[in-house]
This record gives C-alpha cells, sequence and structure tokens, in this order.
C-alpha cells in the first residue's frame, strides 16, 4: 500500500476511534436497555397489576370484536389492500436505481474492450469515466476514441459527455473520437443525437459530426494546434477573432497569439494596435506585451511610438528585453 | 482487551446467565463494537445507534451460540447484520416522507464532531468498495488483525484474506484518486507537520 493510502486510513482510524465520552454514553443506554432477566423479575411485582373493572371491560370489549368479526372484512381489507396498491405503485415508480460506482476507462496506449453490462460493449484509447445506473449508463469522455456497441433490443438510453458537446443513443455502432482541436462522431450503425452546444443533429447510419470546441480552454487548445501544424494563416486569424472579445481566462494567451498572427501575416498596423491593447493589461506577462509593443512601435513609427512601452519597462526593470532600444529614452526631451 | 482475549469461561457463564458474566462481556465488547461500527458504517448512519443495537441483539441471543470458541466472529457478524438493518432503514428515511432522521443524529455532542472533508471522502471511498474488501481493509489496514485473525473473525480461509486485501488495497486508491484525496491528503500531511 502506498503512503498516501497509508496515511489516509491512519487518519481515518485516528478520527473513528471511540471517544471515552461516546463509550461512556454507550454503556449508560446498555444499563437501561440490556435484557437482564434478573432486573425484570426483580422490577415485575413493582409493576401496578390491571384491576377488577380494567378486566371486566376488556372481556366487554373482547365480546364486541367477535360480534363484528363479520363486518370487518369488508371495512378494514378493503381499504388495507388499497393502499398496499398505492405503496407497491410508489415503489415501482421511485425505487432506486443501481448506481455504478465511477469506474475510470483509461487506456493511454493500446486498445482496451469493456463490457459493463450485458448490452453494453466499449473499446477504447484515451481516457474518461462510466457513471448512472445500469438502465442509464452516462459515459464522460475526456480524450481519445471511444467505440460503442449498444443492443438495440435493450432499449437503455446510453449518453456520452466530451469537452465539446454530448450523444445520445439508444441502440446503435458508433465512435466518439475527442481529438485536440475537435470532437469527431461517426455512426456505424443505428441512429444517434448529437448535440455541439445548443445546435443538435440526428445522425443516421455511415454519417458523421464534428463538434468544435465547447470551452474556452478547448479553443485555445484547438488554435494552439492549428498553429503548430499549419503556420499562421488567414483562415486561423479569422478564427481566432471569431473568439472575440476575448475571454477572462484564456484572453490572455489568445491575445498574445493575435499580436504574432498578425505580424506573422504583414498585418503590421494592426499587429501594433493589438500589442498596445495588449500592454495595458495586467497579466503574468506583461513585460513580454511591453517589449512586443515597443519594437513593433519602433519599427513602424520611430522611438517616439515606442518611448511610453520603454518608460513602463524601465519601471518594471524590464529593459533588459530590448537592449538595442535604450537610446529612444536618451532622446527623450 | 481484543475479541481475541475474551476469556471463553466469561462467554460460556454469560450464556448460562450469569449477570456479572454477562456485564463482564458488555464492558469487554463495548469498546471493540463501537470502533467496528464507526469504520464500517455508511454516511447517515449512526455508529452510537448500531454498536448499541449490537450489543442488545448479541446479549438477547447469546443462549443460541452453540461454540463459545467461535464468539468473536459470531459477535463480528451480529454488528455487520447491524449496519445492514441500519443502512436500509437510513434508506428508507430519505425516501419515505414523515419519517425524519432521529433528533440525536443532529446532535452534535451525541455523535461526535462532524467528520472533516478528508474523513468524509475516505468513508466515501470506503464504501464504494466491495463489502468483502472493505471488511478485510478495515479490519487489517485500520484495525491492525492479522491476517490470520481477520480469517477467524470473517469465518474465511486465509488466502481470501490475502486476495481481497490486495483487490482493495488497489480499488481503494483507485476511489481515493478519483476523489481528489491526492491533494487533501498533502494538506493533512503539512498541517500535521506543522
Amino acid at each position: 500500500m502506498n503512503r498516501r493510502d497509508e496515511e489516509l486510513l491512519r487518519a481515518f482510524g485516528e478520527a473513528t476511534e471511540p471517544r471515552d465520552a461516546q463509550l461512556d454514553r454507550l454503556r449508560r443506554r446498555m444499563q437501561a436497555s440490556a435484557p437482564s432477566p434478573s432486573a425484570a423479575k426483580a422490577l415485575l411485582p413493582l409493576l401496578p397489576g390491571p384491576s377488577v373493572e380494567q378486566l371486566h371491560s376488556l372481556r366487554l370489549r373482547l365480546e364486541r370484536s367477535r360480534t363484528s368479526a363479520a363486518r370487518r372484512p369488508v371495512r378494514i381489507v378493503l381499504p388495507t389492500m388499497a393502499l398496499l396498491a398505492a405503496a407497491a405503485v410508489l415503489l415501482f415508480l421511485f425505487w432506486p436505481q443501481s448506481q455504478f460506482s465511477p469506474q475510470p476507462l483509461a487506456a493511454p496506449s493500446e486498445s482496451v474492450t469493456v463490457q459493463p453490462m450485458d448490452e453494453l460493449r466499449l473499446s477504447y484509447v484515451g481516457e474518461g469515466e462510466l457513471h448512472g445506473t445500469a438502465s442509464e449508463p452516462l459515459i464522460r469522455w475526456d480524450w481519445g476514441r471511444i467505440e460503442v456497441a449498444l443492443e438495440p433490443e435493450a432499449g437503455i438510453p446510453l449518453e456520452i459527455r466530451t469537452p465539446d458537446g454530448y450523444v445520445q443513443v439508444v441502440g446503435t455502432q458508433f465512435s466518439v473520437d475527442v481529438g485536440t482541436t475537435e470532437t469527431t462522431v461517426a455512426v456505424s450503425e443505428g441512429r444517434v443525437l448529437v448535440a455541439c452546444g445548443a445546435d443538435t443533429a440526428l445522425l443516421e447510419t455511415g454519417q458523421s459530426r464534428t463538434c468544435l470546441p465547447g470551452t474556452d480552454a478547448r479553443w485555445l487548445t484547438r488554435i494552439n494546434a492549428r498553429y503548430a501544424s499549419e503556420g499562421a494563416t488567414e483562415e486561423l486569424l479569422a478564427e481566432l477573432h471569431d473568439q472575440q472579445p476575448y475571454p477572462e481566462g484564456t484572453g490572455y494567451e489568445l491575445r498574445r497569439l493575435d499580436v504574432e498572427l498578425l505580424s506573422q501575416l504583414g498585418h503590421f498596423d494592426e499587429a501594433l494596435l493589438a500589442a498596445e491593447a495588449f500592454a495595458e493589461l495586467d497579466g503574468p506577462r506583461r513585460q513580454e506585451a511591453l517589449a512586443g509593443a515597443a519594437a513593433l512601435g519602433h519599427a513602424l513609427h520611430g522611438c517616439e511610438r515606442a518611448r511610453p512601452h520603454l518608460l513602463e519597462l524601465r519601471k518594471l526593470d524590464q529593459l533588459g528585453l530590448v537592449p538595442e532600444l535604450t537610446p529612444c529614452l536618451e532622446e527623450a526631451p | 482487551m481484543g475479541v481475541f482475549d475474551l476469556p471463553q469461561h466469561v462467554v460460556a457463564s454469560a450464556q448460562a446467565g450469569d449477570p456479572a458474566a454477562r456485564d463482564e462481556l458488555t464492558e469487554a465488547c463495548l469498546p471493540l463494537v463501537m470502533r467496528w461500527s464507526s469504520r464500517l458504517c455508511p454516511s447517515g448512519v449512526d455508529p452510537e445507534d448500531v454498536a448499541h443495537d449490537a450489543l442488545v441483539r448479541a446479549l438477547t441471543a447469546l443462549p443460541s451460540l452453540r461454540d463459545p470458541a467461535r464468539f468473536p466472529a459470531w459477535l463480528y457478524r451480529t454488528v455487520t447484520r447491524t449496519i445492514g438493518a441500519h443502512r436500509r432503514r437510513a434508506w428508507l428515511r430519505r425516501w419515505v416522507p414523515g419519517l425524519e432522521p432521529d433528533e440525536r443524529e443532529a446532535d452534535e455532542e451525541s455523535s461526535g464532531p462532524r467528520d472533516s472533508m478528508l474523513i468524509q471522502r475516505v468513508r466515501e471511498a470506503l464504501q464504494a468498495l466491495p463489502e468483502p474488501q472493505r471488511e478485510v481493509l478495515v479490519l487489517c489496514e485500520i484495525e491492525g488483525y492479522t491476517t490470520q485473525q481477520a480469517a477467524e473473525l470473517l469465518e474465511i480461509p486465509q488466502g481470501t484474506v490475502k486476495s481481497r486485501m490486495r483487490l482493495g488495497r488497489e480499488r481503494f486508491a483507485r476511489e481515493a484518486h478519483i476523489r481528489g484525496l491526492d491533494h487533501l491528503v498533502e494538506r493533512h500531511i503539512a498541517r500535521r507537520g506543522g
């Protein structure tokens, strides 16, 4: 057992060790309720017995019960049966489904095939997790390819959630491929409902559909991956600009890419404006933005445009990033 | 005193109805039963109630125990059966309107301070294990019983205990990882160290 698990079980053992107060309370409860024959015998004579009137009254009640016994089944049995039937219906409706305990599906390099239930077979390379119940299984698929075969007659609604959308299906064969840049769903047999954000489509046998990223982080990953493989293109720049206004979490990285793509594609004036807007923002790599804006400003319009950024860099003690531009500060009036 | 240290003559005398022996047996079993209840009960079940019911059941059914030497395993089975009954009752309380949880359950003084997030998650991870693996893990890793003692308590072969332990450890490691216990335990160790 590894050190983490040992530590966890040790902490659990310490926390669940009975405390003295707890044991004392349990002792008192046991004294009050333990079945002790000798104590019961000692107490019996002290208990008040029934009086003659009470016994007489009890006999009368028994007599009345016997005489009315013939009618009782009609009065009592019917409502009881109705109540039992209602309870059976309620139990049927609200009987809890057996929950799967979350089952990791992880095969980083080689394909793995599992059959979590008779009607469902999964083959995958990648990572995800199986949740839900036997009658409504749910798969969260994080990355990689998963092939699903679900018995059409079983009538089991299966749902697969990916970072970019989800897939709903009742009995079919299909695959889901979560890549770096997008998610692709391909149907081999049957019909599958695919939802990419609010946009849903019903796919028939042989059809496939691609979902673009569903989160800001996935968009950044996609753009970075495309930039790495395709280089700077107008198409990539247009896709990047579709993300404007840039979201808070990934905006810093997207702005940096924006300046870089504009410069590489030769849109220098736009690149300068983007770099200056970028340099206005506080962020972990602001000095790089300032250096970029200073360099672009100097290249396009000379020292005058670069100077405000250089002054900022001097405040941050980061003039070393653009040593060739320091003469611009000496020329300052 | 451990469950294996209970003198057999005390069990036999308690079976015969000797009040002093029953008291001695109750006193010896009480911390043990409380510990087992605390560690095996799922959330939502009061271990103290379980311990109380299990002890009452055990004392009531004691005369039916044929071999006093089997008392430890018999007592352990009584506790696990009582936990099962309480779990079903807790489930019913959740589903049937009008059946409210006991007032005592909310009473912090009676049930002890609420579990910290770490302990709560460890309990969840343990509860996610199949019952046979959970029992072996609790008995051997937390209670400190040897595999032979656990085998005696559970009335199964020692080899079965070992294989359940191996599977239980692997499964517990996965369940702990899923519940983000890696970070929590680091913080816990750091806090303890400080």
